[in-house]
């Protein structure tokens, strides 16, 4: 007879889990004691929040639901940021923790914590698992919620004596969601088609519901036939094509001159599948002043939030984006060709170059350059994060990850393995800062115990680069705390785990700031078939720009530092 | 003050979801009062919030899991908040 640990990998296999991430603990012994056999890839992490950001990465790269599991206590609150995470990025999440035995559930018992209650405002759904009897029906619910609607993160907290009790219950098990209405008789066409017709500056925003409900094509015949100016959030790079003639490029704190001149400028902002945080609008109250907002969304809790809107269009992108595709079929819609040209055209490109931060953009350039176009980029959080993504062009929704919303220091090199046992044939690039890789740095053990070849990229400018830019520009440079200039050796910590390391620096002799040797170092760190890591030494006080400043509109973004 | 009413299936949790969409703002909570409902379960809630609160609660409710119904906020004044009924509470 099995036990519910052998029902939990079951239901676990009958999702088509094929990877899950994770670190064993008292709690769930009895779950790591059944899985030989379950036919599932367990990918031991060296820290918790190591496992959570790993299947994030695994997810993120996939579509598919990433899998973790911890243990009680320590273990489970060490999940918290990753899930927290997961549900600001809307990435689809299965957590398992495992908790203290039934009977001792709020004793105060060793290793007993309630994660349950600290995750409640962080987790679409979570559940105290409370017989062995219900783990395949509990699974079931969690894997639908986890990726329906807008995805996210779901918690099942399984207490220990359920793992081992012995018990006989059909797999998989069964969830019955509620029946959803269906938003193809009410499309708005009459009033999508007028608004249209009545603007004069239009503007889509694309944001990651795009790619999330798997409409990037979709969107791209849209663009393609409105053909006004488009711009993507972070979390949607890789949707609009770089090299046309509408696309705008990056919006946000420190998106494009284009973009956001454009945002401001437009009367009809037709935004699909962004939910308009404030990285992205500036001041919310002075966001796209004269526009009308036309909101494609799935998740109605994000209509309304920074601005009222004047039509909504509830549903899965998917289906709503071809049927506004079906209203523009055999409807003209006004030439906005000379607002396209006022808009994306060169007198809106960033007409200075960018001072210190030079060398790093023309390095990432020349690597961009070199990567293959399936690749995937995992960057963290900083200013290494912004310039990889102002730079990114590769046509690939699902290749640049990064946390957006929560902006997690030391997400990347986790989510990098997670994403690279996802796409184990694709590159992946994982760009960190000096302050973020020291997060999560134990994962480089991970990395080489699986041979994952994740490339490790660390843009070390021996400051908490994005902190001091705030500090030096509106902190009258009181570099508080943001000093790393003490940074251990990160060649010799690669080498103590047996990763392979090079060292660039800046070559002021050189034109381009960079050595002759800049491609030579790129292409062995890049098309090596095993884990590298390269430092590359940036120049200290090198900012990321154009830049909203907290609380400024969108047009009044710097576009470089005053001379001191 | 508005008046808040909210069907919901009593799932683990779903109370204190609802309950802290309120708290995350910094909002008290006056009076909350929760009672089955047949299959289900029906909160009322006072609250003393901004429109633009009211509208996101309201939004983030709907978006919840388990969450029914979420009715239009209903303006009432301050005075008009029920005070404690130890008989209502045993008759509920």
């Amino acid at each position: 007879m099995p036990t519910g640990a052998d029902i939990v990998w079951a239901c676990l296999s009958a999702q088509g889990v094929d990877t899950v991430f994770g670190y064993p603990g008292g709690a769930v012994i009895p779950l790591y004691d059944a899985l030989d056999g379950s036919g599932i890839r367990h990918i031991l992490t060296r820290h918790e929040q190591g496992a959570v950001f790993a299947a994030e990465g695994y997810a993120r790269a996939t579509g598919k639901t990433g899998v973790c599991i911890a243990t009680s206590g320590p273990g489970a609150t060490n999940l918290i940021t990753g899930i927290a995470d997961a549900k600001m990025d809307s990435v689809p999440l299965v957590c398992i923790t495992g908790q203290v035995r039934s009977a001792l559930i709020g004793t105060d018992a060793f290793q007993e914590i309630d994660v349950f209650g600290m995750t409640l405002p962080i987790t679409k759904w979570s559940r105290i698992v409370r017989s062995a009897a219900e783990i395949p029906d509990v699974l079931a619910k969690a894997f639908y919620i986890a990726n329906s609607g807008r995805p996210g993160p779901v918690l099942i907290d399984i207490p220990t004596d359920f793992l081992k009790a012995v018990i006989n219950v059909a797999v998989p098990g069964h969830y019955e969601p509620p029946p959803v209405s269906s938003s193809v008789n009410s499309f708005p066409t009459a009033n999508l088609l007028s608004l249209l017709r009545q603007a004069q500056r239009p503007v889509v925003l694309v944001g990651a519901g795009v790619k999330l409900s798997g409409a990037t094509q979709a969107a791209q015949r849209l663009l393609n036939r409105l053909r006004i100016p488009a711009g993507a959030t972070v979390h949607a790079l890789g949707v609009i094509p770089s090299e046309a003639p509408y696309s705008l490029g990056m919006v946000g704190m420190h998106g494009t001159r284009a973009a956001n001149m454009a945002l401001h400028e437009t009367d009809l902002l037709v935004v699909l599948g962004a939910r308009l945080d404030d990285r992205v609008t500036g001041d919310p109250s002075r966001f796209a002043p004269e526009a009308r907002i036309v909101h494609f969304e799935i998740d109605p809790s994000q209509l309304d939030r920074v601005r009222r809107g004047e039509l909504a269009v509830i549903g899965d992108l998917a289906e709503t984006i071809p049927q506004f595709l079906q209203v523009l079929d055999g409807n003209e819609l006004p030439d906005f060709s000379a607002w396209r040209e006022t808009a994306c055209g060169e007198s809106r490109a960033e007409v200075r170059t960018r001072g210190g931060a030079l060398p790093a953009i023309r390095f990432l350039d020349e690597l961009y350059a070199l990567m293959p176009p399936d690749g995937v980029v995992v960057a963290d959080v900083g200013q290494h994060q912004m310039w990889a993504a102002q730079r990114y062009r590769a046509m690939n929704p699902r290749g640049f990850l990064s946390s957006g919303g929560l902006g997690s220091m030391g997400f990347a090199l986790p989510a990098a393995l997670g994403a690279q046992l996802a796409r184990p044939e694709a590159t992946v690039l994982c760009i960190s800062g000096d302050g973020g890789v020291q997060m999560n740095i134990q994962e480089l053990a991970t990395i080489q115990r699986f041979k994952l070849p994740v490339k490790l990229l660390i843009m070390d400018n021996k400051y908490l680069g994005m902190v001091r830019q705030w500090q030096q520009l509106f902190y009258d440079r009181n570099y508080a705390e943001t000093d790393l200039s003490d940074n251990p050796d990160f060649v010799a910590i690669a080498e103590a785990y047996g990763i392979k390391s090079a060292k660039l620096g800046i070559d002021r002799s050189s034109e381009t700031g960079l050595p002759p040797n800049t491609n030579d170092v790129m292409r062995d760190f890049l098309f090596s078939p095993e884990a590298r890591l390269l430092v590359f030494e940036c120049p200290p006080e090198a900012n990321v720009f154009p830049m909203v400043p907290s609380g400024a509109a969108l047009s009044e973004m710097l576009l470089e530092e005053k001379e001191a | 003050m508005h008046r808040y009413q909210i069907r919901y299936l009593n799932s683990q949790g779903t109370l204190m979801r609802i309950l802290s969409t309120v708290s995350r703002r910094g909002l008290d909570l006056p009076y909350v009062y929760a009672q089955p409902n047949g299959g289900e379960h029906r909160l009322t809630l006072y609250i003393e919030s901004s429109p633009k609160m009211i509208a996101q609660m309201c939004r983030d409710w709907r978006a919840t899991v388990d969450v029914l119904e979420v009715s239009e906020p209903e303006e009432v004044d301050p005075k008009d908040v029920p005070e404690y009924d130890s008989a209502q509470t045993v008759s509920a």
